[in-house]
This record gives C-alpha cells, sequence and structure tokens, in this order.
C-alpha cells in the first residue's frame, strides 16, 4: 500500500463516522467510548437507541435472575448518561430479561423519555398480564410513531389524544371504546393504523382525515370511516362474524368514504359483513382508483359472489384480483347449491379490463367452476389466471379449465399443484 | 451555458477520469446517481471527461458495477452479500469513502451498515485502527473506563 493510500484510509471524517455509529448496536457503541478522549462521550449522543437480547451476551450457566439484573442496569446506565435528544427506543425481550419485577424500571424508563422528547417508541415485551402503560405516556406530545405489543392503555380522563402521531401499531392491546375513539379523532396526523388481535372494543370508527394506510386484523362488530378522503389501502381481517347483521347499508358507508381507494384487502368475514344486505347490482359511486382487491369469499354462499359482481361492475380501472375461498364454520358447504347460471352470472355492466387474477383455495365445486368460466368468458385484456386448488384435486379440475371459452386471445391460465408455491 | 439538449438520450455515456489517470466510462443515468459527478456535469458540460481527484482505479470499477445494477432495478440483498463478499475490511473502508466524496447515496447506507456489521464485536484495538483515532488515554484511565463499560465487553476478543 502506498503512503497515499494509507493516508486516506485513516481519513474518515467525523460526520461519516458518526453514520457508522448511530448503525452499531448498543453494546458495539458502549466499548467506543474507550477509543479516545474525544469518542468518550460520542456515542451517548446517539438518538436511535434499541435495547434487546443483543445488549447482554450471558453464559449460558447464568442464573436467569443475573441477566435480568444486567439488561436493567445497562438500561439505566445509557439513559441516565444519555445526552441530547433521543429519537427512538426500542425495548424488545423475552422473559428471561424482562418478567413482572421489572415494571416499576419500565415505567421509570419511560418517564425519562418522555422528558426527552422521544419520538418513536416501540415496547416488545410480554408479560404474564399486560402491560399497563404508565399515565405520563398520555401526555408526550412529541410521540410521532407508537408501537406496542401486549399492553393496556387506560389513559387519565383528560387525555385527549397525541397532536403529533403519525404512525400506530398496536397488537394484542387493550383498551376501552371511549379510548379508541378517543385515540384516534384525537391524532389528526395520523397516517398509519395498524391493529392486530385488539381487545376492549368492537367498533371501529375511523374519524382520520389524513390516515393512508389502515390494517385491521380482529374481531369486531362494526366499523366505519369518517373522512377518511385519503385512505388508498384499506386492509380488513374480520376474524369472526358480526353479530349484528342488520346494519343497513354498510356497504354504502364503507365505500362513501373511501372515495380514493386504490386497493382493498378483505379477508374472512369482512365481506359478510360488507354486503348483509341486498346486494346492488353496483356501488353508487364507481371506485375509479380501485386498482387490486383480495378478498376472501365463501362460494356457497350466492350471495358473496354477487358481491364480487358488484365490485367488479363498480370498479371500472380494476386490474388484478386474488380471490380465496373460505370455508364456513358451519358445514352447510356439502349440500351444492343450484342455481342458474343466468340468474347469478350476469354479463357485467361495464367491461372489465382484468389482467390478473388469482383464485386460491378451491374444491372444484360447480359454482366455483362457473365463477371461473364468468370471468374468462368476459376479461378480453386478461393475461394470467392463477388458479390453486386447497386439495390435490384430480386433474379433471384441469381439464375443465383448459376447456373454459376465453375471450382473451393471450390469457394463460395455470394450474398450482398443492405442492407447488 | 452551451449545452444541447443532451438529456434526451439515455444510452449516452460519461467519461470519468481517476486521480491516478486512468479513464472509465459509465451511463449517464448512473451517473445521476451520484451527486458530485452530476454536478461536475452540469459545470463542465457531458462531453468532457470527468476529473475525479479522490477516487481511483482500484475502486472506481466497483461502483460502476453497482450502480449499473442499480439502473435496472436489480438489486437484491443476494447482489449486495456477494457484492461485499471477497472484500476485506480496508477495500470496504476504500470504497466508502469513494462513495462519500461521490455523493453517491444509496451505496454509501448500504456501505455504512456493512462497516457497522464488520465492526460489531471487534476489539477496541482494531476499531481505533480503522477509524485512524489515537489513544490519548494513560493505562488507568483506559482501564477504569473499561470497568465502568464492564456491560459493553462481555464475549469481546480484545488482541493484544
Amino acid at each position: 500500500m502506498t503512503d497515499m493510500e494509507s493516508d486516506r484510509i485513516s481519513c474518515l471524517p467525523d460526520d461519516v463516522i458518526d453514520q457508522i455509529l448511530s448503525l452499531l448496536p448498543i453494546k458495539d457503541a458502549g466499548r467506543t467510548s474507550v477509543l479516545s478522549s474525544e469518542w468518550r462521550k460520542k456515542w451517548l449522543t446517539l438518538s436511535n437507541l434499541v435495547f434487546d437480547s443483543q445488549c447482554v451476551s450471558s453464559a449460558s450457566s447464568e442464573d436467569p435472575s443475573v441477566s435480568k439484573i444486567k439488561f436493567l442496569k445497562i438500561i439505566d446506565n445509557v439513559l441516565l448518561l444519555h445526552s441530547g435528544p433521543i429519537n427512538k427506543v426500542k425495548i424488545s425481550a423475552g422473559y428471561d430479561l424482562i418478567d413482572m419485577n421489572s415494571v416499576a424500571d419500565i415505567d421509570r424508563w419511560i418517564l425519562h423519555l418522555t422528558k426527552r422528547s422521544i419520538k418513536k417508541l416501540v415496547l416488545d415485551f410480554w408479560l404474564d398480564e399486560p402491560y399497563k402503560i404508565p399515565w405520563c405516556l398520555f401526555s408526550c406530545q412529541s410521540l410521532h410513531c407508537l408501537k406496542l405489543y401486549w399492553c393496556s392503555l387506560k389513559p387519565p380522563m383528560k387525555f385527549e389524544g397525541f397532536r403529533n402521531l403519525k404512525s400506530l401499531y398496536l397488537e394484542q392491546v387493550t383498551m376501552t371504546q371511549d379510548t379508541f375513539e378517543k385515540l384516534i379523532s384525537g391524532s389528526p396526523l395520523l397516517e398509519k393504523l395498524i391493529l392486530w388481535d385488539h381487545n376492549g372494543f368492537t367498533q371501529i370508527n375511523i374519524h382520520a382525515p389524513n390516515i393512508k394506510f389502515v390494517q385491521i386484523m380482529g374481531k369486531f362488530e362494526d366499523t366505519s370511516f369518517d373522512n377518511t378522503l385519503r385512505l388508498a389501502k384499506p386492509v380488513v381481517d374480520q376474524t369472526s362474524q358480526s353479530k349484528s347483521h342488520g346494519c343497513s347499508s354498510n356497504l354504502v358507508k364503507f365505500f362513501d368514504h373511501l372515495p380514493n381507494i386504490e386497493m382493498l384487502v378483505i379477508i374472512s368475514y369482512f365481506i359478510k359483513y360488507l354486503f348483509a344486505d341486498i346486494v346492488p347490482v353496483k356501488l353508487p359511486t364507481p371506485c375509479i382508483n380501485l386498482t387490486f382487491f383480495s378478498i376472501c369469499i365463501n362460494f356457497n354462499d350466492l350471495k358473496e359472489i354477487s358481491a364480487v359482481r358488484c365490485l367488479l361492475n363498480s370498479s371500472p380501472n380494476l386490474q388484478a384480483f386474488t380471490i380465496s375461498a373460505r370455508l364456513e364454520e358451519h358445514a352447510d358447504h356439502l349440500t351444492p347449491v343450484s342455481y342458474c347460471w343466468e340468474d347469478i352470472f350476469l354479463e357485467p355492466i361495464i367491461p372489465l379490463k382484468l389482467q390478473r387474477v388469482k383464485i386460491l383455495d378451491i374444491s372444484g365445486t360447480k359454482s366455483e367452476l362457473d365463477f371461473i368460466r364468468f370471468i374468462l368468458l368476459y376479461s378480453p385484456v386478461l393475461e394470467k389466471m392463477t388458479v390453486k386448488p386447497v386439495l390435490n384435486v384430480t386433474s379433471e379440475l384441469m381439464t375443465k379449465l383448459i376447456q373454459f371459452r376465453r375471450v382473451s386471445g393471450k390469457a394463460e391460465v395455470i394450474y398450482l399443484a398443492k405442492d407447488s408455491s | 451555458m452551451a449545452q444541447e439538449a443532451s438529456s434526451s438520450t439515455s444510452s449516452k455515456t460519461i467519461s470519468l477520469k481517476t486521480g491516478d489517470g486512468e479513464i472509465f466510462e459509465i451511463e449517464a443515468s448512473a451517473a445521476k446517481q451520484m451527486k458530485t459527478v452530476q454536478r461536475l456535469i452540469d459545470d463542465l458540460g457531458d462531453d468532457i471527461t470527468i476529473p475525479l481527484h479522490n477516487v481511483f482505479s482500484k475502486e472506481l470499477p466497483k461502483i460502476i458495477e453497482y450502480y449499473k445494477k442499480d439502473i435496472t432495478g436489480e438489486i437484491t440483498k443476494d447482489f449486495e452479500a456477494e457484492f461485499v463478499k471477497d472484500l476485506n475490511d480496508d477495500e470496504v473502508k476504500v470504497l466508502f469513502l469513494a462513495a462519500n466524496y461521490l455523493d453517491a447515496n444509496k451505496l454509501f447506507e448500504f456501505l455504512s451498515q456493512n462497516i457497522a456489521d464488520r465492526l460489531e464485536s471487534k476489539s477496541v484495538e482494531y476499531v481505533r485502527k480503522y477509524f485512524g483515532v489515537e489513544n490519548d488515554f494513560t493505562p488507568e484511565e483506559e482501564s477504569k473506563l473499561r470497568e465502568e463499560r464492564a456491560w459493553s465487553f462481555r464475549g469481546i476478543k480484545e488482541d493484544e
């Protein structure tokens, strides 16, 4: 190596070094304090802190209570010595590092962080019971992003939401209906909401003018979107049937507030809820931006098939869809449904622009095959249809599919046997 | 500025001259990803060979290779792993410095993560040498500090 090269190598500019330092795990960053006097405090100004099992490397023979104490001390140490604003903190640990005895410490850390203008907080640990979020967090208005697992939220009466919150992820979190409403309506900048397996409330009312992305997976009775003009990609997975079927025009309500919907993902029972009433031929307002949807339907329920037709008739720019067949819990799926093709599979009222479709988990029933035939018949620009059976249904199915008339000259029908992905 | 509508052709190539006098060609669209190069093009025109005083013939081809893949949108995790697989820590540092000089953001970010990954669990001495840091602690000061940070030294083999 020439002199010139070795000089170059040792000269990493400061800002570049800071960049690398910010990507090191806490443990390695801590060691840099020994490099030189100039480096002693560098690592304490890092603004993203991740406390996880990497911080503590313990011998397998070590007493678990010792590891817990170590973990605690490290977090205490770092938070105490740290100077400057703290952007992000993530505490992610298993029961070997955080248990019910740590609750008072966790409360203390959160209190400390609220005073350091924390922007993003991730609490990922699983105690015996959901961790009760301390009241101090509810008045922390510096939060932009909150990600909570297995917690319970019981804010004080004066709680009105998080003014600056943009992204909210809640997994197995418990709160009352009232708290949920306050949370959503009191966080006007909210753009992204993900709810997994929530507890304690059954109405999902999303009143959020800036929301762009919603994903809901869990049990709920009713859902409404209000003033959600920007919502382009809702993902809704209702894991059990609504008890209330009588709600009038759930459907119109749903789509009315989502004029900019580009992509729709509906899983499990939600479609049944949406189309609880009489299924219209088409929606009152077409979804002109909807280019893709993915839904689960029960092919034995003719109403649900009509629901798909309604969606097709209302989405003039739809390019692709994925439909998975859903088996009902109550086994009436064994009795074949009788109907007239002309009644159920009416020609679409608008030309379909479908290019790619996927039909998954089918068992080869008449209504499933008729649906496939319907799509092939009325999709003039179809390029690819992928069909995947749930059981290794015989090749008879494949033969039937190939025989269906395709109106699109270049349509390719791909049949995935059980073992292929 | 005496420039014609040269931005229309995407197949246009730009000539780059390294600090040790070698010339390499890159596509104009790749040059756009290196802000320093783009600035020089804007000032000097795209028909002139662009001089890069601080980048040398050892590392420039590798950088060009990266951005060739980038403009076709083919950069995957596998490609990135392959890209750095046979490089030693110093070679990565040289590339990283070049990416910094060229203001080539994507490569810069990828390499900073790679360097951080390589430095994980390395000894203090190693990191000192890597960053070119001179140790100005007395032995007593250093050992006291090491004690204070004992938790961060667990499991690390120091090279003596």
